[in-house]
């Protein structure tokens, strides 16, 4: 009697076992239904459009209105989170069912054939396991120019091998199991046991791997758009929405973490659905006998939380103490110094490198800039212009080398000699023919007319090192600066005070030069303390240390200008009133203000008003989208069929918009003009890509916008005869105004300062009058310090940062 | 045994061709060659006269076939050339960085392994109980949260707020834990479920039923029958993963300036070092071919019914 009782309540027990799994089977299923359902419908159902930008809705936290806030376009963040979800779960949708179907079948087929097939495509598979995935999904992008779809196709083509693998294992595991041989004894065809016996016993750990990997591949692909190379912006997808925000953590943390938990919930609803499908798709559960575990799971527990334990203690000993020095100690983390950057080390006449021992206070030139961009004796006291070919130079009498050795005018000499030996663009700058030293001067012949010599002496690369003590390996030189490099890797610059320094004993015994290439740790290094100062941090970070009294920030406009080249090959643009309209569309102010948060000054022509033809001393089109309307208006261009682009002969006022992301700002300008010139009824198409030299070969654009430094020496020719002249190196719209060719070629030899300071206006003012360019912004350069630290300067050339004056008090 | 070593060792040298010309194709039809990135990401522009010399000095401007030649010809000869950006020896730098990231990829390892099979196996056993879906709520979390994420939360807590740990690499004990915690919370969350799914499926085969049957108690079934066998799976999935994670960490190594061959790798593909990024292509693949033959001999001695010889 007992016994069939027991037997009863089991049974029972199975089937409540069995329904629960059911049911959490089908709850899963319609969670998981639900959210393809809204991701689906998103264009439909949401709330706000998640393209529609209004600036002044920028960053707003959660409201009724807005119950996930505003992204720093003021586009509603609910909005975007649904309309993300259809491209990020879709694509992972699709990405998981390509590399299963494909990965199992290739599997199967390997691990029951074996022999010379397996052994080929395992090979095959061990290259892309072994191609590491990251190079390939940059590559991939590379090529294919970034884009969704292209990350897919990246990471399938490294995924397969993981289920050609998972499944394969499975395979040899049971292949020679008895009822494998029991079928084939009984006349079963290989591709019978193959789906019949096989595929049904190894389909379990695949389908729960499958499952699972729905929400690695989302994550993924969100890493893949973290970087960059996935979802490229406007286009809503939480990997990309995620990175935007990123920087904005401390300040709007609502911007990365809509998205950040709509990843978290779907990832974790697709992995609630994987586990019960395991649960239901097992076919053992079906003849399994309730299972009653007798474990003597305390003595278990009790032996794993043991070695946990004993993991945990191990992961975390071994803690360092740092030392109290006694001497001032300046840690500066920078963006700028980097291999990427090319100025590993401190021979200026190599590559970029002249701009580490500038910077860094280990090199000086014989001149350098002020404040205005003007030129002032350095290691020299003045200068005479003999003839158009020929300059002296004359040099102070009191420098020393850091190694004590006097500067003179062979020192001089020998130091150009190899730079123009060694350096790749000094030769060109400077054309010089011969260098003659007398005593404490110096004599320079060159080639051609080089009004600009003086000012490209101060470039960087005309640090004055002492060659006789030559370059070490690691790149060090002697200068004269305040500075001497001690030691000298990749990632760090370690400099000691040069106490016998001609312009006084340096203020701070040591500065460590940290380079920090990711913005956020950059900020967190600060916050934390780690490092004293930072050199380019993010914009939305910059929030945190500017109402902040701990922190103090020196910023400069630099002349690095943000611009658009409008193309002139095509149709559209060489409408003089469509090119009117584009300059009176672009809403500079917007740009700086909210979308840089004043990191930027509104831009009039190519250079910053700190320079004496810079600034307001050229006019542009004011920002004005009613006057672009009817300026368009009057040359024919009208929206007949009514969905708000304009026409003209049957062809629609559509640009397309070329530029690339390195540059944080130019895919904000790109997404700030599309909302203004749609106003005006002009469509723009961005296209933002890193691959954007293909474009520009085959001129496939309308516009191009990038940024570009219009000034490195405080001279304006540089940026004219690169841009705007006939044939010019950069000169992507195919600008020509006679006008201006004439004016450059007066420019080319004029050496009066004042005078080309003259041509340059009327250069720049016909360039803006004919609509060829339009300036949106100047880079505002800034660096943060703790309080306490002065002398710390941000200088509009970007040359010098760590100097004499440099003093820390506590 | 020693022929199937050597064997499979013979066929590194086709995946090395494979995977060399492959990326080198890969490369060579991006966008952008070395010498524009070489000068585009520093200040100022340069003309392209100057590109065109520096084209010609680095041998840039032939036939891609012969590039590759050229470098295949240099690397036979045990010289893997010279970076195009730093100018230094790319072996000598490779190497230089290379302790750094198996140092992450082995702590990573470590703690995912001490982490995840006892709270796999614990879930297995303590099935649909409360240990089970605690430890599964856990899983999930960690599971469904992108590494960028982690990484960020992990430095705003514990070193901005708490002050625990540094925010970036230095080289101290103290520095690796963050980078490390980052990439074991999201492994140890997939491989506590992939242990437990793993064990659970051995727990219910007829075997086990049988032993307990003839009484064996219940920790030598788990211990000497149940792990033994659920190692095949588990071995195969973490010998994947160091693969992997010497290959993957790249994100993490740049959010912490961890200075590994991970953050190299991304920094010359972003500046189209063509000798570096076949330098870590070449070692990529020989650590892979490695671990995977280390996971098929461990197959072997964990189940004997798979041959080695079957590999082919």
């Amino acid at each position: 009697m007992e016994g069939i009782e027991r037997t009863a309540v089991r049974v029972r027990t199975r089937k409540i076992k069995k329904e629960r799994t059911m049911t959490k089977f089908y709850l899963f299923l319609t969670l998981v239904i639900i959210l393809l359902l809204v991701a689906a419908l998103a264009p439909q159902i949401v709330p706000y459009d998640p393209y529609a930008q209004d600036l002044m809705k920028a960053l707003q936290p959660p409201s009724p209105e807005h119950p996930l806030g505003t992204d720093r376009y003021g586009r509603d963040e609910l909005s975007r989170v649904m309309m993300g979800g259809q491209t990020t779960i879709y694509s992972a949708l699709l990405l998981v069912g390509v590399i299963t179907g494909f990965g199992t079948l290739v599997g199967l087929l390997c691990g029951y054939q074996g022999g010379k097939i397996d052994s080929f495509i395992m090979r095959v598979s061990d290259v892309f396991l072994a191609f590491p995935g990251m190079v390939f999904a940059i590559a991939v992008a590379g090529i294919l120019g970034g884009g969704l779809i292209n990350a897919v196709v990246a990471l399938a083509c490294i995924s397969w091998p993981k289920f050609a693998r998972l499944a394969r294992g499975q395979v040899l595991a049971i292949k020679n199991m008895p009822y494998i041989a029991a079928a084939r004894l009984s006349g079963s065809g290989s591709v019978k046991i193959v789906f019949k016996h096989i595929l049904p016993n190894i389909i379990g750990p695949i389908l729960v791997t499958a499952t699972l990997d729905i929400g690695t591949m989302m994550m993924e692909l969100a890493g893949l758009s973290f970087l960059g190379l996935g979802a490229m912006p406007p286009i809503a997808e939480w990997g990309s929405m995620m990175s935007e925000g990123r920087s904005m953590l401390q300040t709007a943390p609502w911007v990365i973490l809509a998205p950040g938990c709509a990843i978290f919930i779907s990832v974790t609803l697709f992995n609630l659905l994987g586990d019960t499908v395991r649960d239901v798709l097992d076919p053992k559960t079906k003849r399994k006998k309730g299972v009653e575990m007798k474990v003597k799971s305390k003595i278990l527990a009790l032996l794993l939380s043991t070695v946990l334990v004993g993991g945990m203690l191990t992961g975390c000993a071994g803690s360092t103490s740092t030392k109290s020095a006694e001497e001032k100690v300046f840690n500066y983390g920078t963006m700028a110094y980097s291999v990427s950057n090319s100025n590993v080390g401190m021979n200026p006449h190599e590559s970029y490198i002249g701009w580490s021992a500038l910077r860094y206070g280990v090199g000086e030139t014989l001149f350098k800039f002020n404040e205005k961009m003007e030129l002032e004796p350095w290691l020299a006291k003045d200068y005479e212009q003999i003839d158009d070919n020929t300059v002296k130079i004359n040099l102070r009498d009191d420098i020393t080398f850091s190694n004590g050795k006097k500067v003179t005018g062979e020192a001089v000499k020998a130091c150009f000699e190899d730079l123009i030996a060694k350096h790749d663009r000094a030769p060109k700058d400077l054309q010089i023919k011969s260098i003659s030293a007398d005593g404490q001067s110096v004599t320079i012949v060159s080639e051609n007319k080089v009004p600009a010599l003086i000012n490209y002496l101060c470039d960087p690369y005309g640090c004055i090192i002492d060659m006789e003590a030559g370059v070490t390996a690691d790149k060090n030189v002697v200068g004269t600066g305040p500075y001497v490099a001690k030691t000298i890797t990749e990632t760090e610059v370690n400099l000691e005070a040069n106490m016998d320094y001609w312009g006084g004993k340096p203020k701070v015994g040591k500065v460590n030069v940290k380079s920090i290439i990711d913005g956020d740790t950059l900020t967190m290094a600060l916050q934390s303390g780690e490092i004293d100062a930072a050199q380019g941090l993010p914009y939305a970070s910059l929030e945190l240390f500017q109402e902040n009294k701990d922190y103090t920030i020196s910023s400069t406009n630099t002349s690095r200008v943000y611009q658009a080249a409008l193309n002139y090959n095509s149709a559209v643009i060489k409408d003089d009133a469509v090119r009117k309209a584009m300059a009176m569309s672009m809403d500079k102010d917007g740009f700086t203000t909210v979308l840089l948060h004043g990191n930027g000054t509104p831009a009039i022509g190519p250079f910053p008003a700190n320079l004496p033809y810079g600034g307001d001393k050229v006019k542009d089109a004011a920002y004005d989208i009613e006057g672009a309307k009817k300026v368009l208006e009057a040359a024919g261009w009208v929206d007949t069929d009514g969905d708000g682009i304009r026409e003209k002969d049957g062809q629609k006022l559509s640009i397309k918009w070329l530029t690339y992301t390195s540059r944080q700002e130019l895919p904000l300008l790109a997404e700030s003009v599309q909302a203004t010139y749609k106003q005006a009824g002009i469509d723009v198409q961005v296209n933002a890509t890193d691959s954007y030299k293909d474009f520009l070969k085959a001129g496939d654009y309308d516009v191009f916008a990038n940024a570009f430094v219009t000034a490195p020496t405080g001279d304006p020719q540089y940026y004219f005869t690169t841009h705007v002249v006939d044939n010019s190196d950069y000169n992507r719209g195919h600008y020509h105004s006679d006008k201006v060719e004439a004016l450059v070629a007066q420019l080319r030899s004029e050496f009066d300062t004042e005078k080309r300071a003259t041509l340059a206006v009327s250069i720049a003012q016909q360039v803006l009058d004919d609509n060829a360019y339009i300036y949106a912004s100047h880079l505002k350069m800034s660096f943060v310090m703790k309080k306490g630290v002065t002398g710390f300067t941000a200088h509009p050339s970007d040359y010098y940062e760590i100097t004499a004056d440099l003093d820390i008090n506590e | 045994m020693k022929k199937y070593v050597g064997k499979r060792l013979l066929q590194l040298i086709p995946i090395i061709l494979g995977i060399t010309l492959l990326s080198f194709t890969l490369m060579q039809s991006a966008a952008g060659d070395a010498v524009d990135a070489l000068y585009d990401n520093a200040s100022g522009g340069v003309s392209e006269e100057v590109k065109a010399e520096k084209r010609h000095e680095l041998g840039l401007d032939q036939p891609f076939l012969i590039q590759y030649t050229n470098w295949l010809g240099g690397v036979l000869t045990g010289d893997m050339g010279v970076s195009y950006i730093s100018n230094k020896p790319v072996f000598e730098t490779f190497v230089s960085k290379l302790p750094a990231t198996i140092f992450l990829t082995l702590t990573s390892i470590l703690l995912t392994v001490l982490i995840s099979i006892p709270f796999g196996v614990l879930a297995a056993v303590r099935h649909n109980r409360f240990t089970d879906y605690l430890i599964r709520f856990f899983s999930f979390i960690g599971n469904a949260l992108p590494g960028f994420f982690v990484s960020l939360l992990l430095i705003y807590f514990l070193a901005l707020q708490l002050k625990l740990f540094p925010v970036m690499g230095n080289g101290s004990l103290k520095s690796i834990v963050l980078p490390t915690l980052t990439l074991a919370i999201a492994m140890s969350a997939k491989y506590t479920r992939q242990v437990r799914t793993t064990v659970l499926d051995e727990l219910n085969k007829d075997y086990v039923i049988g032993a307990r049957a003839r009484g064996i108690r219940e920790p030598v079934v788990l211990f000497a029958s149940v792990l033994k066998t659920a190692m095949l799976t588990i071995v195969t999935l973490l010998a994947l993963s160091i693969g992997s994670l010497l290959g993957g960490t790249a994100i993490v190594e740049s959010i912490f300036m961890w200075d590994g061959v991970g953050k190299l790798a991304v920094d010359s593909i972003m500046m189209r070092d063509y000798p570096m990024i076949q330098a870590y292509v070449i070692w990529m693949a020989i650590i892979y071919v490695g671990v995977n033959l280390v996971t098929d001999i461990i197959y072997h001695y964990l189940d004997p019914r798979i041959r080695l010889e079957q590999e082919g």
